[in-house]
């Protein structure tokens, strides 16, 4: 519940949800005053089991419960708590420093609080589809096969015996009759219904903003269409995650300030090495305890005075981003067996840098990582050279320096030999 | 200062508050926020039999379409990371153990242990925000609770010694109000402190 001002969060003048409780919890809460005479809503139990926590109505019954209204005022930065039917004042009310609802809105419309829920726009595609198939499943049963016979040359009571299920079954008929029995032609009104439900189930899918693949329907007829569904799918995804990602990182952010603001007595915490950071076996093992003992003053002396905050690191919330990771990770791994672009990323660190981020390798630590194999590589492409070893495989041997020259290159006879510079050659 | 008309207060609350209702109705109209998660449940069908009291079609493509997306945006755990703001990260003459990344180090192992803890929720609140989500909007909210938590690395808390004023029997069963309430720190009932220290464990955050 909210003013509905606006889509931005900290910008409606109010926020806040009601629940229920029992009335003599909330009676003797030391938190709550102005309780004396507070008196149930008269609610039924079972209406708001949505909201709360509730025994389905078999310990207390609704006259000994009272709802609660809880409001973030964030113009005057209070939080209160009115009692239904109870119009003498908060029970509740203090101030506070930040809102500690976090709200998650997938498609947020700009000009309300409330978001567009995603299955709204499913909907539609949803009841066609069934309705196409409840059509289709009338006509299956409605369909029975028919047929006319030319009574001048069967007899009825023959026919009587083709209606057994029993195998070799034969009847006379009368000599030089054609075509005794024949099939009823019948209205086929199946084939719209199929037509609507292939269209219905394209509407559903796009509604879903997803390749049909990922319902197991295959959808695209050549691999150009099927990169391009799946680059589309991988990109909605990708955005739905770093959405999800920053209202979980705004709940751990929230979660960290708490315990450096209330937290009283030590704590032990688990001193975490990243499972996705590569050394992270190095660094576990770096660790001596892997638990410490932290106190208050600890978390206080960590964020006095610290500008931080908290991110989340998307693949470790879901195998698919996970998977995405190690693609690119591989990719870049192949430049590994291309010798000239290993030369040019380690002598320019600016393109080295630009080229993994164009390839989705954005970690800064990730990036100096690369950097220095890279390096270990070209270090020991020039140690084997220095000694006259065989030329790695993929590099152009160094012209001979005694031996014919060369043909002549694009400057003319006599001009620079065609092709990059060789590994002993100053770059 | 003037004391504040307190039933006055209440009623503009009151009535702010059903403006509010308003819109969210209007919103839950338009949306039809009720049949969004009646189709994911699977209550597609306003009348689910046929003349002849047969079963009608009904091929619900929303509930598996959910389910789906669900493990490809939000899965497991996820790795909180702390991070110092830029300009401070690199001053220079820190003092080893007391420097900017060793203090960030401290709160993202903090932040990460609160959220493996099971006691705090983290998983099941926001799992069940998100796919709330599909139908309506994801809310959590965040939370201390004074309940105590056990010291993983110390022998179980010992019992409580008991005083001449200590409730034993039914009356100690009686449910506590920072816990069953979830309400806030400073809720807390302050009898429950003495009890605190007798436990070797600590505090910790929660969400809901």
């Amino acid at each position: 519940m909210c003013a509905d001002h606006t889509g931005i969060v900290a910008e409606n003048a109010w926020v806040g949800y009601w629940s229920v409780h029992y009335l003599e919890d909330i009676r003797n809460s030391p938190i709550y005053k102005n309780v004396d005479d507070l008196k149930a809503s008269g609610i039924k139990t079972n209406e708001d089991a949505g909201s709360r926590p509730d025994d389905g109505g078999s310990a207390v019954s609704s006259g000994d419960k009272v709802k609660l209204y809880h409001i973030w005022d964030q113009r005057t930065m209070t939080y209160l708590v009115f009692a239904e039917g109870h119009m003498k004042g908060p029970i509740r009310e203090k101030k506070f420093k930040r809102l500690d609802l976090k709200f998650y809105r997938p498609d947020v419309d700009p000009d309300s609080f409330y978001p567009i829920p995603p299955i709204y726009h499913q909907l539609h595609p949803q009841d066609e589809i069934n309705d196409s198939r409840e059509w289709l499943r009338k006509n299956r049963k409605g369909t029975v096969p028919r047929y006319t016979y030319d009574k001048l040359a069967l007899d009825a009571k023959d026919m009587k015996k083709l209606e057994s299920g029993e195998m070799g079954t034969y009847i006379p008929r009368e000599a030089n009759t054609h075509g005794v029995i024949e099939a009823v032609v019948q209205p086929n009104y199946s084939i719209v219904a199929s037509q609507t439900l292939a269209l219905a189930n394209q509407e559903f899918t796009q509604a879903a903003s997803k390749g049909a693949e990922t319902h197991g329907v295959p959808e695209s007829k050549t691999a150009t269409q099927a990169k391009i569904i799946d680059v589309r799918a991988q990109a909605g995804e990708s955005f739905d995650r770093a959405a999800a990602a920053k209202w979980l990182a705004s709940i751990v952010q929230e979660i960290i300030m708490l315990a450096i603001e209330k937290m009283s007595l030590p704590r032990w915490v688990l001193l975490n090495a990243d499972r996705t950071a590569a050394g992270y076996s190095v660094e576990a093992q770096n660790i001596a305890g892997m638990w410490q003992e932290i106190t208050f003053a600890d978390l206080r002396d960590a964020g006095d005075g610290l500008d931080w905050s908290v991110y989340i690191e998307e693949e470790s919330m879901s195998p698919v981003a996970e998977e995405m990771e190690r693609d690119r990770i591989m990719k870049v791994m192949s430049f590994a067996g291309n010798q000239i672009a290993v030369r040019l990323m380690h002598f320019s660190p600016e393109l080295r840098r630009r080229v993994l981020s164009l390839h989705g390798v954005k970690s800064a630590r990730d990036q100096e990582l690369i950097g220095q194999a890279f390096a270990q590589l070209v270090q020991m492409e020039m140690q084997m050279a220095a000694i006259g070893g065989p030329a790695t495989k993929g590099t152009p041997s160094p012209p001979a320096s005694s031996g014919p020259a060369g043909p002549p290159g694009p400057a003319g006879p006599g001009g620079p030999p065609v092709g990059p510079p060789s590994i002993n050659a100053p770059v | 200062m003037a004391k504040r008309d307190l039933e006055a207060f209440a009623k503009i609350w009151f009535e702010r508050w059903d403006q509010g209702v308003k819109a969210k109705k209007a919103w839950e109209t338009a949306y039809e926020i009720g049949r969004c998660k009646d189709f994911w449940r699977g209550e597609q069908l306003e009348e689910p039999e046929d003349d002849f009291q047969q079963r009608k079609v009904q091929i619900n493509r929303v509930h598996p379409d959910v389910k789906a997306s669900i493990p490809s945006v939000y899965f497991g755990t996820p790795f909180v990371r702390v991070k110092a703001s830029p300009a401070l990260a690199d001053t220079p003459g820190q003092i080893p153990g007391r420097s900017i990344d060793d203090r960030v180090q401290l709160l993202q192992d903090t932040g990460n242990t609160i959220v493996r803890d099971s006691s705090v929720n983290f998983d099941e609140s926001t799992h069940a925000a998100q796919k709330e989500s599909y139908w309506s909007f994801g809310c959590v909210q965040v939370m201390y609770d004074s309940t105590p938590v056990e010291n993983p690395a110390v022998t179980p808390a010992p019992p409580l010694k008991e005083k001449e004023d200590t409730a034993v029997g039914p009356e100690s069963a009686k449910p506590r109000f920072g816990d069953v309430l979830g309400l806030h720190g400073d809720d807390t009932d302050p009898s429950i402190s003495e009890e605190r220290q007798a436990y070797p464990g600590s505090t910790g955050g929660g969400v809901r």
